[in-house]
């Protein structure tokens, strides 16, 4: 069993960036320390840890997931992304994949009325929820006011982080109609345009917002 | 990614019995914008190794929430970002930390992630990071590419071993409170103050907190005490959006008149740790804030050792610090 | 002036906005086919090394895996002079070693595991200097000295300019290597079927990719269809074939599969061309009363391990050389060899590094002589009659002065420079940058065309090969042709970039497919104009100089009752009326994307933190053909260029050749939190070239930025920055040595 550890100077203040190891046995790549129990720590009674018994893992299994308002029945693997499945199990295209790492905004989804990045969720973890993806929003050439908007306003130049930037405006818009400039912007921050249209996609939100 | 088994546990005692099993081999996810991306960038090293094991705590019940009691508040851990934004006890009575919850990364991200996930986020040093720096002392190597190589965003104290800086936003406004930490492990719960949370590279180069492999972290308690100082967290960022600190500072201070009775400041950004600066605060302690600016400031840099290319941390970690004095004030 | 045009000059959405916003618009990533191969690429993980053997066998072996390729299975062809498709000496970090073909991604990646490559690691070199040096490792037999030589260019006598001069000034500058990181990474997907290969790519050029595919393969252009109806962005990476589509090209033949390959965003940060960082040092003399009397410039570019343009370096030099008039100037250039990324065209070569420097000179020699650095540029700006000196050539239009005294007014430079607010740690600050330079032009032998088809019901088709990079070059195309032939522009389809159903108007880069592509255009439009009027007149028995098409209507001079379009249309002979254009430039003619730009910063002392609050972007279009997708690209050039200035930085660890940053997290492009309020001007010099006058506008708002922030950082804390980006560590840095 591993020993507790402290780790505290205890109130010492570092000095000229070396920490003052006075009460610690420093081990090189091990981790572990000498107990010092001068640090109160509140132990209560164990959890029910050690009589637990131990939850089956899965690679794979079948979730069901609403997507678009129609409930799907998928066989997915667990390391599979929601991005992953969308594109390529679903081909619902219109959410892209630009970084893979939840540092640009392309993939960008609603699940249970809150924009998230599908490229960091695990389709497994869709099991039981409601996503909602750009092709959601138009039904043939009935479009949904943002996107009438977008198109009005020229809020998009090659098109490519768009439904991603219009999901982010209704995940916005559906919760708060009348969103101040300052809330759009604060909305679509994790919306990278790399043509940075984003003059005219902050008028078109905006134009929306002021009708609201 | 590489394949891995999937667990949904519905109790921490659960989680607990996998961690215990399968330790470093295991993982928490919460959040996933974290775990994920090192896992699909595939870190790996000597020491360090991508989890077999992914143990889903969404679905414990009593993990997420934001209660209050006689003795203060107590937040799960697996709290999103976005209900302590939107939660109006935290904003009445403790409004730092709904200011650094506000500004980690970006909407998306808040939504789903945690506070446990934040506070035990790994390094985001680029040699940690890079798949080639396979040496990198923290990844189980033995040297830190860092203190010859691109140090700008990297520490300026306590960065002998490893320079890494830590760039949790919640865990500088939490510390600033007396914040302690709730951890669960095979022999039960333990509570510590939650600026012991976090490890130096002397005690552990391997790991960032205290969490051994088979714990993890229940809740975060604010004592109701802290309640009584003003406080301001600042977060200096390239970007208005998406960017981890170059330099934060959680301030707290409690003020009798203009006279400073008491205070907390602690640094995100300088040290591979949160960093509490009691230079800073004695410099502060029964003085009159307006005038103990220009001391705090020259007091909060004293001893550190930049390296090649982030000696600018510390006029940052000055101008930081003197706009929340400022603010406080 | 815009008044006598129906179409022109009025806004007008894009016409593929409604694919677009849907999620509908199919990019090269989201095409499928059944069968379809993943392809990886191997990449060094040593910054220069020679493969001394490679054994893919076991990873050939993996089930799943239908082809594994080295340089030793490639064809002869390069996609630039020195980029082999797969290499067989490492140059870079990342450099192309081997590429795996297999059923799914995952195995692909396994595969890649399972190459045994053996390197001999050699010495690398990562710096231009450096690299010049004797002492040097060579990245290739000739040295790394591209050319050899540096490139002189001269005119007058500089030594005796500066002899004149009461003023000189020399300062060195620098800028970094940075990456267009466009949405869509490069992708493409092949499908080889009967002796026929398709390919689904994201290009700006796809008569570029076809020929280039056609000349790896050996095979005729005709088997070889490039298709690009939407792409995610370039920004000058994509406009030549690269690496990937010749290998899916390669794999999809030998397999008989469709074979498609997508760059990790990290790999794409290593793969591709970026832009070369520069080191550029300015020597200008100038007398007392601001005129220019000698300009003197040396350049070094490192071009990264494969240069797209031998001659890199002198896009540098082009700005020194022909923003202003100076009878005295001279110019050397260097493009270099080192072991980093290859480098190519990025928003223009070589302009923004350019445009930094001279412009941030030019605002040191305004306050060394107690001038207004308008004033200066005034004085020296190179006028109409002064012609391009660099290329030596005319100006086909010159707006430069109209966008400065229009730019500064509109920005109120005379009174913001009066009430510039010192006092707190918060200090503002303004400041102006100009830019002149040849963009993307006309050229002998260069490809320009284009195709008009009017249907039976008067409907019109429009057909161009250049591509819809989300510039509204499709919308722009179907303007220009309405306006020419008189029809509604709603009544205007327009296919764009099908090397099947369109012809090569060249590549779309260099801003150039106003001009050229709407050429094209116009061309074709005017000749199935004059078909349709063939037609009018015998229907209307009339001469055709009495008629004219307004509206989609054939009206005859004096009357007001016209005759609709589909009755002339649907009388054509053959039932056809097919209007072709196509121009073989007499000689070389360039645009000049003339402009001026004022920023307005605000910068925090206390933590180096820089607030761009207002740009003012005055620029010359020659004439706007839809001022509301024009707009869109001054703002959206405007906010890349300031990142070129604030935030963009792509960093190489100097021990080991590996980039550090290749992410959205660390290479930081503005998001919508960090963009300013960009008030946007519109000059129109009418051009003696283009389609009504018209020049191109996409690069042009991206060199000012850069300069024009650094000029109003200075006018706040006084402090001068000569080297990109301006981050908030460097404004630190520099406040306490001024302050030492």
């Amino acid at each position: 069993m591993e020993e507790e550890q402290d780790m505290s100077p205890d109130g010492e203040e570092r000095e000229s960036g070396k920490l003052r190891v006075s009460r610690r046995s420093f081990l090189k790549g091990m981790g572990v320390s000498t107990a010092a129990a001068a640090i109160a720590q509140t132990v209560v009674p164990p959890l029910e840890a050690e009589t637990v018994p131990l939850v089956k893992g899965v690679r794979e299994a079948t979730i069901i997931t609403e997507i678009n308002g129609k409930k799907y029945r998928l066989a997915v693997k667990s390391h599979w992304t929601l991005l992953d499945v969308l594109r390529r199990e679903l081909g619902l295209t219109g959410t892209k994949k630009t970084c893979d790492r939840s540092s640009c905004g392309a993939c960008t989804v609603i699940m249970d009325g809150k924009a998230i990045y599908a490229c960091s969720l695990l389709a497994i973890e869709a099991d039981q929820h409601k996503i909602t993806t750009i092709e959601a929003l138009s039904d043939g050439e009935n479009l949904h006011p943002i996107q009438a908007a977008f198109i009005r306003e020229d809020a998009l130049q090659c098109g490519f982080c768009t439904p991603a930037m219009i999901m982010s405006t209704k995940a916005l818009l559906d919760s708060n109609p009348r969103a101040s400039l300052i809330e759009i912007k604060e909305a679509l921050s994790g919306n990278v345009c790399r043509c940075a249209a984003y003059p005219k996609i902050t008028k078109a939100v905006l134009s929306l917002a002021q009708k609201a | 990614m590489k394949p891995f088994e999937y667990y949904r546990v519905t109790t921490a005692g659960q989680a607990v019995a996998l961690l215990t099993k399968y330790q470093e081999k295991a993982a928490i996810l919460a959040g996933g914008s974290d775990l994920l991306g090192m896992m699909k960038d595939g870190i790996e090293g000597p020491a360090l190794k991508t989890p077999k094991h992914l143990i889903d705590i969404k679905g414990i019940k009593d993990l997420a929430y934001i209660k209050e009691s006689p003795s203060g508040l107590k937040i799960g851990a697996g709290t999103t970002l976005h209900d302590i934004i939107h939660s109006d006890l935290v904003d009445a009575k403790y409004p730092i930390v709904g200011q650094a919850a506000k500004q980690v990364a970006v909407p998306q991200i808040r939504n789903v992630a945690t506070l446990g996930g934040n506070l035990c986020q790994r390094p985001r040093c680029w040699y940690f990071r890079g798949k080639l720096f396979s040496d990198c002392i923290r990844k189980g190597g033995t040297s830190c590419y860092a203190k010859e190589g691109e140090n700008q965003y990297h520490a300026i104290i306590g960065s002998d071993i490893c320079a890494m800086a830590y760039l949790s936003d919640m865990a500088p406004a939490l510390i600033a409170l007396d914040a302690r930490a709730e951890i669960a492990g095979p022999k039960g719960t333990r509570t510590i103050p939650l600026e012991h949370f976090y490890v130096t590279p002397e005690t552990n180069m391997l790991k960032e907190t205290a969490l051994t492999a088979q714990e993890m972290l229940l809740a975060v308690e604010i004592p109701a005490a802290s309640q009584s100082r003003k406080g301001v967290y600042l977060k200096l960022k390239e970007r208005q959006a998406f960017d981890f600190a170059v330099v934060s500072a959680a301030v707290s201070v409690a003020l009798k008149g203009g006279t400073v009775v008491d205070s907390r400041v602690v640094f995100g950004g300088l040290a591979p740790f949160p960093h509490r600066s009691l230079k800073a605060e004695s410099a502060l302690k029964g003085r009159e804030l307006k005038g103990a600016v220009a001391a705090a400031c020259s007091a909060c840099v004293v001893g550190a050792q930049p390296l090649s290319k982030n000696a600018y941390k510390i006029e940052a970690a000055k101008g930081v610090l003197e706009e929340a004095l400022n603010m406080l004030a | 002036m815009s008044s006598e045009f129906r179409v022109v000059g009025k806004p007008q959405p894009k016409m593929d906005a409604m694919e677009k916003v849907t999620g509908r618009a199919k990019y090269a990533s989201d095409y499928v086919l059944p069968g379809m191969l993943h392809l990886k690429i191997l990449r060094s993980p040593y910054p220069h090394a020679r493969i001394v053997s490679i054994d893919t066998s076991a990873a050939l072996a993996l089930p799943g895996v239908k082809a594994v390729l080295t340089h030793k299975d490639m064809p002869a062809y390069r996609p630039n002079l020195w980029m082999p498709l797969l290499t067989d000496v490492a140059r870079f970090v990342g450099d192309d070693i081997a590429v795996v073909a297999a059923v799914d991604e995952e195995t692909a990646i396994e595969a890649l595991g399972l190459i045994k490559v053996d390197y001999q690691v050699l010495p690398f070199v990562l710096d231009p200097e450096e690299a010049l040096k004797p002492s040097a490792p060579k990245l290739f037999p000739e040295g790394n000295l591209l050319g050899g030589a540096p490139t002189v260019v001269s005119r007058g006598d500089v030594e005796k300019g500066f002899a004149e001069a009461d003023v000189v000034y020399e300062a060195r500058y620098k800028t970094p290597t940075v990456n267009q990181a466009p949405a869509e990474s490069r992708v493409s997907l092949a499908k080889w079927e009967g002796g026929r290969l398709t390919i689904w790519d994201s290009t700006q050029g796809p008569f570029e990719v076809q020929k280039g595919v056609a000349k790896a393969l050996h095979i005729p252009m005709s088997k070889v269809h490039v298709i690009c109806e939407f792409m995610g962005g370039g920004f000058g990476d994509k406009g030549y074939p690269g690496r990937h589509q010749i290998l899916a090209a390669l794999i999809a033949r030998q397999t008989g599969r469709p074979a498609r390959i997508e760059l990790d965003r990290d790999e794409y940060y290593v793969a591709g061309l970026r832009r070369y960082a520069a080191v550029i040092d300015l020597k200008y003399g100038v007398k007392k009363d601001g005129t220019l009397t000698a300009i003197q410039t040396k350049v070094f570019a490192n071009s990264g391990a494969y240069a797209q343009f031998a001659l890199a370096a002198l896009g540098v030099m082009q700005v020194p050389m022909s923003v202003y008039r100076c009878a005295n100037m001279k110019g050397e250039a260097y493009t270099v060899s080192t072991n980093t990324p290859a480098t190519g065209p990025f928003r223009c070569v070589g302009h923004p590094q350019g445009t930094f420097a001279q412009e941030v000179h030019m605002d040191i020699i305004a306050q060394k002589l107690g001038m207004d650095p308008v004033e200066l540029r005034l004085k020296n700006y190179a006028r109409l009659e002064d012609g391009d000196q660099f290329r030596k050539i005319p100006f086909s239009s010159n707006g430069m002065e109209e966008c400065i005294l229009r730019g500064a007014e509109a920005f109120k430079w005379k009174d913001r420079m009066k009430t510039a607010s010192q006092a707190g740690p918060v200090k503002k600050g303004f400041g102006v940058a100009v830019h002149a330079c040849s963009h993307g032009g006309m050229m002998p032998g260069m490809p320009l065309s284009g195709m008009v088809k009017v249907n039976a019901d008067g409907t019109v088709n429009v057909f161009s090969g250049a591509t819809e990079l989300g510039a509204g070059q499709k919308t722009t195309m179907g303007m220009i042709a309405a306006e020419e032939l008189g029809v509604l522009f709603s009544s205007v389809s327009v296919t764009t970039a099908d090397t099947d159903m369109t012809t090569d108007t060249g590549a779309t880069s260099g801003s150039r497919q106003t001009i050229t592509g709407g050429t094209g255009v116009k061309m074709a439009a005017a000749d199935a104009k004059n078909q349709l009027l063939d037609v009018a007149a015998v229907e209307l028995k009339t001469d055709k100089k009495n008629l004219s098409i307004r509206d989609s209507v054939v009206y005859v001079a004096g009357s007001d009752k016209g005759t609709p379009l589909d009755q002339i249309a649907a009388k054509a002979p053959g039932g056809v009326i097919f209007g072709r254009g196509v121009l073989n430039a007499p000689t070389n003619v360039f645009f000049h994307g003339f402009a001026a730009q004022f920023a307005e910063v605000e910068v925090d002392t206390r933590n180096g933190h820089v607030k761009v609050l207002k740009i003012v972007a005055a620029h010359d279009l020659g004439r706007v053909i839809n001022p509301l997708g024009a707009e869109n690209q001054i703002e959206g050039g405007v906010i890349q260029g300031m990142g070129f200035g604030v935030s963009e930085d792509q960093i190489i660890d100097k021990a080991s050749g590996i980039c550090v940053n290749p992410n959205h997290l660390n290479y930081k492009m503005l998001t919508i939190k960090d963009v300013p309020e960009i008030q946007t001007i519109m000059v129109e010099s009418v051009d003696a070239v283009g389609p009504f006058g018209a020049k191109g506008i996409g690069e042009p708002p991206y060199s000012p930025p850069a300069p024009a922030i650094a000029n109003a950082i200075f006018n706040a804390i006084g402090v001068r920055f000569s080297e990109l980006p301006i981050t908030n560590r460097a404004i630190l840095m520099g406040l306490k040595a001024a302050k030492a």
